[in-house]
C-alpha cells in the first residue's frame, strides 16, 4: 500500500520528467483511440455489407446482350434444383409465383373490376381471365422475410405441411368468410383450361406489410392480402403452375458460405447447363463501389496506429533512458533501504500506469470527440480518390449489365456514424497498460540487474 | 554473544588485481561502540558495505547472530536489522527529510501507530524541526542531510547502527550531540554501534577503537 503512495507522491516530485512523459503518452493514446475508433466502426460497416452483398448470388438475364424472344433459354427447375445442390452455397430457396382465380370467392380490391370473368383474348388464341388472387409456393421453412422479420405472422391455425394446404390472409379469411379446415378451390386464368386444384386451408396469418393500399389504383393483383401462400414442391406439381413456370416466374436465392466463392460457384452452374444468355454475380461490383472508400479509410487508420505505437514506443524507451540517471539514483537508495526488487519495480510501473491512466481517460475523451469529424474529412478524401479512379477506368464493370445497375446505382457510402463500443475501449485500454510498461521497462530491468552497492558507488 | 562476525574476510574489487581487506577476523557485540580509523583508501568504508549488507566479501564469512549472511535474506536484514548512515548520505532528494524517514519505517514494517510523529520526534532529537523536516532533501544543507540520514539510520529500531564519517559536515557542538546520541544508543538501548571516522574527537567516543592498515584490523584497546 505505501509503495503505492510512494509512487503516487513521486510523480508530483519529479514533475519535469513525468510531465513529458505524460504528453507523449497521452498523445499515443490519442492517436491510438482515434485510429481504433475509427477502424472498428469502419470494420463493422465492412463486415455487414460484406454479408450483405458478398453472399447472395445473382443469376439474372444480360439486358446487355438482348435476344430473339424465341431464341430465349429458360432456366429450369431442375437446373435450378441442381445448383442448390452445390456444396459452395449456405442456403437456396425458390418461389413461384402463380397467377390464379379462386373459384367463387372475393378478392381484395376487386370492386372496380367488378369480378372475375372479364375475358380476354381473340380469336383462335387462348381465352385469357383476369387473375384475382396469387399462389405463392415458397421452398423456405420460414415462408419469406416478412414471416421472418415479424411484419408477417400466423395468427390462426398453423404452418402448410402436407399437400394441397395453404395459409389465407386474415382479410381474405373475413371477406370470404373462411375458417381453418375450409376448402378453396383454384383455377388457372385459362378460361377454356382452368386446371382445377382444391386446397385445405390449415392457417391464417396476419399482414402488417400494407403495400398496394397506398397505390391509387386498385387491383387484386396489388394487394397482397391477397396471396394463397404454399409449399413450393407443392406448387410445382400442380397443373395450374406449369405455365408459370415456363415463363420463369420462379425467383431463386443462392447465399453462398463464403463470398470468395463465387468464381467456382458459377463454374459449377455453368457445368450444369446454365445458359450465357445469364449473368452469375454477387453484388460485388456494387459491394466495392459502397464500401470501397470505407475500406481505404481502414486501411489508413491501420497504417497509421501502427506507426504510431512503434514510433511512440520508441521515443518512451528513449524519453526512459535519458532519464535513467536519476532513476538509478532512487532505485539505489530504496535498495538500500532494503526495499525488495519486485516492490521497488512494482513502484517504477504504478508510477507509469498512473500516468497512462490519466492520459486513457483524457485520451478516450478527446479521441471519441475528434473521431467523427475526422472520419468524415478522410472518407471524404476517399472518395474523392475513388472517384478520379473511376474515371480514370471509364467504369470498370466489364461490360455487362443488369437490369438492377440500371435502376439501382451503387452510391458510395459518405458518411459513417462513429460509434464507440466495448471492444475499442478494451483495445484502447490493452494498449494503453502495454505503453505503460513499455515506459518502466527500462528502469525495471535496471532493478533485476544490478545490486544496489554498484548502483550507488556509480554516483558517489 | 556477538551480533556480528567476520571470519577470514577478504575482498577485491571486480575487474581489480588490489585486495582491499585481507584475512579480517573481528567480533562485534551488543551495547559496545567501535571506531575504526584509518587512512583514506584504507578501506573503511569497503567494510561497511560487507557488514551492511550491500556487498559480499569475496572470501571468508560474516555472521548475524551466528547465520552466514550469504545465507539470509539481505533486504531484510538491512531493512530490519542494521541502520546505515552513509558517507553519501544516500537520501531521497526530492521528497521530504519526513518522508525519508516514513518511507524507511513503512520498508521495514514497523508497527508504529503514528508514523508521522514518531518521524518528526526522531528528527527532533538529532536537531531538526519540524519546518525543516517539511523540505526537500535537495534544500537541505550538508550538515542537516547527514542527520536526516542519521534519524532515518534510527527510524526502524535496528540491532546494529553503523555510520561512514557521521560527523564529517557537522559542527563541533552538533558533532557533540549526535555522538552522544550514539553513545547512549550503545549504552542504554543495547545496540552495536560502529562508527568509521578520521575524526579524533570522535575516536575518543569509543569502547573499541580499531585501525585499519593495509588491509587488516587492529584493536587498540
Ligand atoms: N567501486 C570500486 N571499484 C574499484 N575500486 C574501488 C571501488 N570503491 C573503492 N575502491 C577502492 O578500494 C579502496 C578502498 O576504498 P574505500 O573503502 O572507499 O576507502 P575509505 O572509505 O577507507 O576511504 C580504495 O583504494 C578505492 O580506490
Ligand atoms: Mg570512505
Amino acid at each position: 500500500m505505501y509503495i503505492i503512495q510512494n509512487a503516487i507522491k513521486n510523480l508530483g516530485r519529479n514533475k519535469g520528467r513525468n510531465i513529458l512523459t505524460a504528453m507523449i503518452i497521452f498523445a499515443i493514446i490519442l492517436a491510438t483511440a482515434v485510429s481504433i475508433i475509427i477502424n472498428t466502426t469502419t470494420s463493422a460497416i465492412i463486415e455487414d455489407y460484406k454479408s450483405r452483398f458478398g453472399s447472395k448470388v445473382n443469376i439474372e438475364f444480360d439486358v446487355s446482350h438482348p435476344v430473339q424472344m424465341d431464341d430465349l433459354e429458360t432456366v429450369t427447375v431442375e437446373q435450378r434444383r441442381e445448383f442448390a445442390k452445390s456444396k459452395l452455397l449456405k442456403s437456396a430457396s425458390f418461389r413461384l409465383r402463380a397467377y390464379v382465380i379462386p373459384k367463387d370467392l372475393h378478392s381484395l380490391d376487386e370492386a372496380e373490376n367488378g369480378g372475375n370473368n372479364t375475358v380476354v383474348g381473340g380469336q383462335g388464341q387462348p381465352q385469357f381471365r383476369e387473375p384475382t388472387a396469387l399462389l405463392i409456393g415458397s421452398s423456405r421453412k420460414d415462408i419469406s422475410d416478412d414471416f421472418a422479420e415479424g411484419k408477417r405472422k400466423i395468427i390462426q391455425g398453423e404452418m402448410y405441411e402436407n399437400k394441397n394446404e395453404c395459409l389465407i390472409s386474415e382479410q381474405y379469411a373475413k371477406l370470404n368468410n373462411l375458417s381453418i379446415g375450409d376448402n378453396i378451390i383454384l383455377e388457372s386464368e385459362y378460361a377454356d383450361e382452368p386446371m382445377p386444384e382444391e386446397l385445405t386451408i390449415v392457417g391464417i396469418y396476419e399482414d402488417k406489410t400494407a403495400i398496394g393500399n397506398e397505390l391509387p389504383y386498385k387491383s387484386p393483383l396489388f394487394n397482397r392480402g391477397n396471396e394463397i401462400l404454399a409449399d413450393f414442391d407443392d406448387v410445382c406439381g400442380m397443373d395450374l403452375a406449369k405455365n408459370m413456370i415456363k415463363m420463369g416466374f420462379i425467383d431463386s436465392e443462392y447465399i453462398l458460405k463464403e463470398p470468395s466463392m463465387i468464381e467456382a460457384f458459377e463454374k459449377e452452374v455453368r457445368s450444369k447447363g446454365l445458359s450465357k444468355q445469364y449473368l452469375v454475380s454477387t453484388d460485388e461490383s456494387s459491394y466495392n463501389k459502397i464500401v470501397g472508400p470505407v475500406i481505404g479509410l481502414s486501411k489508413i487508420t491501420n497504417t497509421f496506429l501502427v506507426v504510431v505505437l512503434a514510433l511512440g514506443s520508441m521515443i518512451l524507451i528513449l524519453l526512459s533512458v535519458l532519464s535513467i540517471r536519476e532513476r538509478k539514483y532512487e532505485i539505489g537508495v530504496l535498495r538500500a533501504m532494503g526495499m525488495k526488487k519486485r516492490k521497488v519495480a512494482f513502484g517504477l510501473l504504478t508510477e507509469s500506469i498512473v500516468i497512462t491512466m490519466a492520459c486513457l481517460v483524457l485520451g478516450l475523451g478527446i479521441g471519441s470527440a475528434v473521431s467523427q469529424p475526422m472520419a468524415d474529412s478522410m472518407l471524404q478524401n476517399q472518395i474523392e480518390i475513388a472517384e478520379q479512379n473511376q474515371n480514370a477506368n471509364g467504369g470498370s464493370n466489364g461490360g455487362a449489365t443488369t437490369l438492377d445497375d440500371i435502376i439501382n446505382p451503387a452510391k458510395p457510402l459518405s458518411e459513417v456514424s462513429i460509434q464507440i463500443d466495448s471492444t475499442a475501449v478494451l483495445k484502447i485500454s490493452v494498449i494503453a497498460l502495454i505503453l505503460a510498461g513499455v515506459s518502466s521497462l527500462v528502469g525495471i530491468m535496471y532493478i533485476t540487474k544490478y545490486e544496489p552497492i554498484k548502483i550507488l558507488s556509480e554516483r558517489n | 554473544m556477538s551480533v556480528l562476525t567476520m571470519n577470514n574476510v577478504s575482498y577485491k574489487y571486480d575487474g581489480t588485481t588490489k585486495t582491499v581487506l585481507k584475512n579480517i577476523n573481528m567480533d562485534f557485540e551488543k551495547g559496545r561502540l567501535y571506531v575504526i580509523v584509518g587512512k583514506s583508501g584504507a578501506g573503511k568504508s569497503t567494510i561497511l558495505s560487507l557488514i551492511s549488507g550491500l556487498d559480499t566479501a569475496t572470501g571468508g564469512s560474516i555472521c548475524y547472530n551466528g547465520t552466514d549472511m550469504s545465507t539470509i535474506d539481505r533486504d531484510e536484514y538491512r531493512a530490519k536489522s542494521i541502520g546505515v548512515i552513509f558517507q553519501g548520505y544516500n537520501l531521497l532528494t526530492n521528497a521530504t527529510a519526513l518522508e525519508n524517514i516514513i518511507l524507511s519505517m513503512n520498508i521495514s514494517g514497523s508497527k508504529e501507530k503514528n508514523k508521522r510523529r514518531f518521524a518528526l520526534d526522531l528528527l527532533a532529537r538529532v536537531g531538526i524541526d519540524e519546518e525543516t523536516a517539511k523540505r526537500k532533501v535537495l534544500k537541505l544543507s550538508g550538515g542537516e542531510q547527514q542527520r536526516v540520514g542519521i534519524a532515518r539510520a534510527l527510524s526502524h529500531n535496528p540491532d546494529i547502527i553503523i555510520a561512514d564519517e557521521p560527523t564529517g559536515n557537522l559542527d563541533s557542538d552538533t558533532e557533540e550531540n549526535i555522538m552522544n546520541i550514539l553513545r547512549e544508543l550503545a549504552t542504554i538501548y543495547e545496540k552495536c554501534v560502529i562508527i568509521v571516522t578520521h575524526s579524533k574527537s570522535v575516536a575518543a567516543y569509543a569502547d573499541e577503537l580499531i585501525v585499519l592498515n593495509q588491509g587488516k584490523l587492529a584493536s587498540l584497546s
